[in-house]
């Protein structure tokens, strides 16, 4: 197995203890470019990266292709549904215009619904998982690194977090949530706008999403602390957030892009279980879980309608994992799968 | 100090040898690898102490398990400290694992908070100063650390972390830390263009050479030396003990010198101060630790290193070997600490703790039974002096005296063991 240290100490003997030159051939390799290297090897994180990649496109390009109007999400085509209101031609209506159909009972087109979707769903996961992040590394940090009573506060917090329940609270108290978000903190709330319930969700899914990534910062930084450019720092009088946020962090990345990578697809998932609830962002606005649960009603009639939704999401959650435990074995190499 | 084997066994001889083959080609090779120019150092008795350590203290709680965490006991691993640090002088500590001596380094430098005693360094008592009063104070007093793979920030560049110190004081002007992080990288050795570089770019040695740079930084008056070259190879071990010599003579830094190999404390250390179970057992001058040792674990302890020149000479020294490990610092042994594994204990050990007792110009030693190997006195040495009979049951009879050498420096006046009177300089 290749440890950062190895090919490293190979290429020493050329910056030698006189300090000469070191030749072309000699690469010295930082631990990023080794674990790149690692990546690059393994094929299954490789082909989930591109996968990625194309999912961010998709919802990068999404809100322009709409405004320029390539794509039509909310453009009614009652015209292309027979009398039962389910798309007319075969395989729910797929056509040249309409490459996956149209919706049934109002006929707007799939494509158009799933591909502005991704560009929610991805959005509403990557603030909350940001959020999330950012919780969790601050509170696991300071958890970690200053022990006693703030360790043993902010693990009851955790501890709090965790045993409360959400969804019970994500069905009780979403409409109260939502007056709150519109009249006190007068997010404009007009018929349509997502807004508020984009707020909702994201705050629902960052706030109680945040526990696991403290917890395994904690850890780190518990391990971290007792390293001896901690104490280093702290004998030259370096400051508490200094320490924390300069000597702890750099050395956290690795965990906090996989933890961040892992995030991600349960986020997405949780969308789709959101607004299976109805307490997502809501149509008109297409989200990847609102046009599934719309779907479902559909299942016997137009089976393409339900598969594509379905498909996207499975896809977009399996890659994003699989991304997450490439980047892992990648960064981390002692730790085996 | 006896060639009485010379005639014992052949065959067991040869064992013993090759078991310490090793050993002794590392010694060797290290003598063989400081050069002429870097000969050991001498002690300089007209210098000024600088940094005076009196009683110094570290318990570290032991909380219970369970909700309330109650403090169930503590571990003393530094119990009662003291020493002098003179100016641009080194003291060695050694001991062996667990003995309190890296503990001794990190309460100096106030990564912890003693639990009593002082640490007096031009005028103050850094044991009481706050962490925030501290602050300027930490400039005068900095560390070289044991692991240089772990006491580089792997995410920092060479130039960071030698300069951080520098910007953390503000003693040089934003722009020109790096002008100075290079001239301090040149004292240590390493090329000046390297400072845009990683840790993990450079080796062993260069790392902890780095460490020495940083730890340069701030032009400190004392260095804590924490194992500074443990995790070293020999042939860099004295590269790098050679480098600490020149940094010394040229800055005239005191060096507190943590170490276990006795070798290069020697070398290093004209003063030397042995360490057991959180006590100082045995401090003095190098002649007076390595060929005048008093205190028997000083004794066992010297025994244990292979010594080159009585080698060659076809010589050997009776090996002293101690029987158990060191006890639980959580519960030490009442008395003496070191009376449990004592080959000349007697009854008054587990009762009366041993004070440490200036017997010669600069030598004190805390044992009741202060003498060469094999010349044990019948009775205690210091019970008149602690007014105990020699069971070390209280005497209504005698007068306790004033134990000569009480403190961290040495005294004019002290306890001649052979004559069992009062000495004088």
């Amino acid at each position: 197995m290749t440890t950062p240290g190895t090919q490293v100490e190979l290429a020493n003997p050329h910056t030698g203890e006189e300090g000469a030159t070191v030749g072309k051939e000699v690469v010295s390799k930082s631990p990023m470019r080794l674990a790149m290297e690692r990546f690059r090897k393994d094929t299954l994180s490789m082909i989930s990266l591109v996968v990625v990649v194309v999912y961010i496109i998709a919802a990068a390009s999404a809100p322009i292709l709409v405004a320029v109007g390539v794509l039509d999400p909310f453009t009614y085509n009652q015209d292309l549904l027979n009398e039962y209101g389910v798309a007319a031609g075969p395989y729910g209506g797929i056509s040249a215009e309409h490459p996956f159909g149209v919706e049934p009972r109002a006929g707007r087109d799939s494509l158009a619904r799933v591909w502005y979707g991704i560009s929610f769903s991805l959005s509403i996961a990557l603030v909350a998982a940001l959020i999330a992040i950012v919780i969790g590394v601050v509170l696991g940090i300071v958890s970690g690194a200053s022990g006693g009573w703030v360790d043993a506060i902010i693990g009851r917090i955790i501890d709090l977090t965790l045993a409360f329940p959400q969804t019970l609270m994500l069905l009780a108290l979403s409409s109260v949530a939502l007056a709150f978000i519109i009249e006190v903190l007068h997010v404009p709330g007009s018929e349509g706008s997502p807004l508020p319930r984009f707020i909702y969700v994201v705050g629902v899914l960052g706030l109680f999403g945040w526990t696991t990534t403290a917890r395994l910062v904690r850890g780190q930084v518990l391990t971290l602390r007792e390293r001896e450019f901690v104490h280093a720092a702290n004998l030259v009088g370096a400051s508490r957030m200094r320490v924390y946020f300069k000597e702890i962090l750099p050395n956290l990345w690795a965990p906090i892009l996989v933890s961040f990578t892992l995030m991600m697809p349960a986020f997405v998932s949780a969308e789709a279980a959101m607004a299976y609830l109805n307490v997502s962002v809501a149509p008109p606005t297409p989200t990847l879980g609102n046009v599934l649960t719309d779907s479902l009603s559909f299942v016997s009639s137009n089976l393409t309608y339900f598969i594509i939704p379905a498909v996207l999401i499975a896809l977009v959650v399996v890659c994003f994992n699989l991304l997450g435990d490439g980047l892992r074995d990648a960064l981390d190499p002692k730790s085996g799968r | 100090m006896t060639d009485q084997s010379t005639g014992g066994l052949p065959a067991e001889e040869q064992r013993e040898a090759v078991s310490n083959g090793e050993a002794k080609t590392s010694a060797e090779s290290l003598e063989n690898l400081i050069d002429d120019s870097h000969s050991a150092a001498m002690f300089d008795p007209s210098k000024k102490p600088v940094l005076t350590v009196t009683d110094l203290k570290m318990h570290f709680p032991v909380k219970s398990s369970g909700l309330l965490r109650r403090t169930v006991g503590h571990v003393k691993a530094v119990d009662g400290v003291s020493f002098e640090l003179r100016e641009g002088q080194s003291l060695g500590l050694v001991g062996e694992s667990g003995c309190g001596k890296s503990t001794t380094g990190r309460l100096i430098t106030r990564l912890y908070d003693p639990t009593e005693g002082s640490i007096e360094f031009e005028g103050r008592d850094l044991a009481k100063l706050s962490q925030r009063q501290l602050k300027p104070r930490r400039r005068d007093i900095q560390m070289i650390f044991q692991d240089p793979y772990s006491s580089l920030n792997p995410r920092h560049t060479v130039g960071a972390i030698v300069g951080a110190p520098m910007v953390i004081h503000g003693t040089v002007p934003k722009k020109q830390v790096l002008k100075k992080v290079q001239e301090l990288l040149e004292v240590v050795g390493l090329n000046p263009e390297h400072y845009n570089r990683y840790p993990n770019e450079f080796s062993g040695g260069q790392r902890q050479r780095i460490g020495i740079a940083r730890s340069l930084a701030l032009q400190p008056k004392v260095l804590v030396a924490d194992e500074p070259v443990s995790a070293l190879d020999v042939s860099i071990q004295a590269q790098v003990i050679n480098l600490l010599q020149d940094i010394q003579k040229e800055f005239g830094i005191a060096f507190l010198f943590i170490a276990h190999d006795l070798a290069i404390v020697r070398h290093f250390s004209p003063e030397i101060a042995v360490m057991y179970l959180g006590k100082i057992v045995e401090i003095g001058d190098r002649e007076s630790i390595y060929k005048n040792a008093h205190h028997p674990y000083t004794q066992a302890l010297l025994s244990a290193v292979p010594d080159i020149k009585q080698a060659q000479t076809g010589g050997r020294r009776e090996r002293i070997r101690l029987e158990g490990d060191v006890p639980s610092p959580v519960n030490p042994p009442s008395g003496c600490h070191f009376r449990t594994r004592c080959p000349i204990a007697k009854e008054i050990c587990s009762v009366v703790e041993p004070p440490l007792l200036q017997i010669d110009q600069r030598h004190k030693v805390a044992c009741h039974f202060a003498s060469e190997v094999g010349h044990a006195p019948e009775r205690p040495v210091t019970a008149p002096l602690l007014g105990v009979d020699e069971y070390g049951a209280p005497d209504p009879g005698a007068s306790p005296a004033e134990i000569p050498g009480d403190g961290p420096g040495y005294a004019d006046t002290w306890y001649d063991l052979a004559n069992n009177t009062r000495g004088r300089a």
